[in-house]
């Protein structure tokens, strides 16, 4: 599914805009990675894309259908999201957290299809949490909860993920497997729009990189064509060292403190 | 909710369903004048007449059966609406009374008792309107805003507006001076059931089992909403729909349960808590669950009520809170409950 974002403004409050005339497309199937400092936009786009917030000017759609015409059931059969922090009401058990992923496919009444169930399954296997089933979702650790809610994700079987920070309070090796988890996922068409704050990954991951800057699109484009010393100095405000690993072909950042 | 739990909570429910059906029996069962339980059925099946005298005839069809049925619909709409408030605002302290609608009621009644004198069917069209007035005030103050902190705003201007009214009830209560009144709104306050008959009933029934109906449509958005508001309306679920419905039929739900039965504490805030130990947080179950327990509850608790101190009638307030809150804090204990 196709993601148009045009010429989109937006304030909390009037005096400081967040987000200044942004435009931005990703084509079904690709992944663009938002990176910028704290503070730039990157999670209040993705609020934007999810409808948690309401562009104040411009308009986004999907497939070319403006995102405010969707019913709130009818997006979230095809764009799901996996959010920064959340604090979990009540000790709903793995299973069920995942489970509600069905909601926008089930009516009110219908009980868990077989359909439900073999989504349910698939998407706790991709995330690595069958072991967790039974467990409450309130003893899990960060990393834990952060697969539990990319399950609930995936269980949604939507067309379009939005994920802020997802690699955030993962170890390396759950960054890595949640990275490609997605990347499989991009592979079978899923279109991905991730905020993301390491250079090094963001660029494995997305097809298409976004800096934003001051409520701008400071750059757009390939991660190489992005990722450049002069871009990260003008943006974060950092002096680091890009350089591209031959075997296996990869680009890596390296950020230099300062003074050094 | 694994296979297990699910039989669990079947049986749990199956087990409520009795215990309510046994539980309206007894309290229709005791008192001053006993009634044999296997008579009850002929009366109330109407399969004879010749079983009881006609005293107890009268005793069962106008004193004991509307006040079981009161108090079974009472208890459910407070449990109900306490398990829907503490979803809503995902709070372990909300209860049915945290938007002043307890306060608002009684101020409504202590108005119209000390106005209005004797007459009695004024009382609880002052406590329901009192209680509208108080909500449409917490409500008019919360409004601005955006979602989140308009959810914060509403219950701090629940607490503002109740404490408000309660001290104009305290300055109508130092106004009356004493006197029969006095005890009137003081007991009306305490809550009971004493006040059950077939016009009441008919008014109040309909309201009450038409908004717990609708409440349990929601149980499912419940469940979402407790993954945060983004995340429910990421799994399609409208916050802003469910909190506009949900407080409607809570208020509407508490406004009628107040305004006949008076206001009668812990029910609808240690119902919910006590049946999500025992059902798990599932709203599907809990909700039903919650329902029943409130609705047994309140009819054990109005049977000890008038029987403990018999002639005398204690306030039912009194038995909810003095043998709800130990069995509470047991399950707090025993369970290791988290909130």
């Amino acid at each position: 599914m196709r993601i148009d974002i045009r010429n989109v403004s937006f304030a909390y409050d009037a005096k400081s805009p967040v987000l200044r005339d942004v435009s931005l497309s990703v084509n079904t199937g690709q992944a663009i990675g938002l990176i910028g400092p704290n503070g730039s936009g990157k999670s209040t786009l993705l609020r934007l894309v999810s409808r948690g917030l309401r562009p104040d000017q411009g308009s986004i759609q999907l497939n070319g259908k403006n995102i405010s015409d969707f019913k709130t059931r009818d997006i979230a059969r095809c764009l799901a999201m996996v959010e920064q922090q959340r604090t979990i009401g009540f000790d709903f058990t793995v299973r069920d957290v995942v489970a509600m992923g069905r909601l926008p496919h089930r009516s009110r009444w219908s009980s868990e299809s077989r359909t439900d169930r073999e989504a349910i399954e698939r998407a706790m296997c991709w995330a690595e949490v069958e072991d967790l089933s039974g467990r409450s979702v309130r003893t899990l650790s960060g990393g834990e909860g952060q697969r539990v809610f990319l399950a609930l994700a995936l269980a949604q079987e939507p067309e379009v993920l939005l994920l802020d920070e997802p690699t955030a309070f993962l170890d390396l090796r759950h960054q890595l497997s949640f990275l490609s988890i997605v990347k499989d996922r991009i592979a079978a068409g899923l279109t991905v729009m991730l905020a993301i704050h390491d250079l090094t990954l963001a660029a494995q991951i997305a097809d298409l990189l976004a800096m934003l800057g001051n409520g701008l699109v400071a750059c757009e484009g390939s991660p190489e064509e992005v990722l450049t010393m002069e871009n990260i100095r003008t943006v974060f405000d950092v002096d680091a060292v890009v350089g591209q690993h031959s075997d296996p072909k990869m680009l890596y950042v390296l950020p230099a403190l300062a003074g050094k | 909710m694994t296979a297990s739990s699910r039989r669990t909570t079947r049986w749990l429910l199956t087990g409520l369903v009795v215990l309510t059906v046994g539980s309206a029996l007894v309290g229709i069962a005791i008192g001053p004048v006993l009634i044999p339980i296997q008579r009850i059925f002929a009366s109330l099946l109407r399969f004879e007449t010749g079983g009881l005298s006609t005293i107890q005839e009268v005793i069962l069809w106008q004193i004991r059966l509307p006040r079981v049925l009161l108090g079974l619909l009472v208890g459910a709409g407070l449990a109900v609406s306490g398990v829907t408030m503490q979803g809503l605002f995902r709070n372990p302290l909300a209860s049915p009374y945290i938007l002043g609608v307890a306060s608002g009621a009684s101020t409504g009644a202590a108005l119209a008792i000390l106005l209005a004198g004797g007459f009695a069917p004024l009382l609880p069209v002052g406590a329901f309107v009192g209680a509208a007035i108080a909500v449409l005030v917490v409500y008019g103050l919360a409004r601005p805003g955006n979602r989140t902190t308009e959810v914060f705003t509403l219950i701090m201007a629940g607490v503002a507006v109740g404490s408000f009214f309660s001290a104009i009830t305290s300055f109508l209560i130092f106004l009356s001076s004493g006197g029969e009144k006095l005890s009137d709104v003081l007991f009306w306050i305490m809550g009971g059931l004493g006040r059950a008959n077939w016009t009441v009933l008919a008014i109040l029934s309909p309201v009450v089992l038409i908004s717990i109906g609708a409440i349990f449509c929601f149980a499912r958005d419940l469940n979402a909403l407790a993954l945060g508001e983004e995340t429910a309306q990421h799994v399609g679920v409208n916050p802003e729909t469910l909190y506009r419905w949900l407080l409607v039929l809570t208020t509407l739900l508490t406004a009628a349960s107040v305004a006949l039965a008076g206001t009668i504490g812990f029910i609808g805030l240690a119902i919910p808590h006590i049946m999500r130990l025992l059902m798990g947080p599932d709203h599907r179950r809990l909700l039903p669950a919650s329902a029943l327990a409130g609705g047994c509850f309140l009819v054990w608790s109005d049977l000890l009520a008038r029987t403990a101190f018999a002639p005398a009638e204690l306030p039912v307030g009194v038995i909810t809170a003095f043998f709800g809150a130990p069995f509470f804090l047991y399950l707090l204990k025993a369970k290791k409950a988290r909130f």
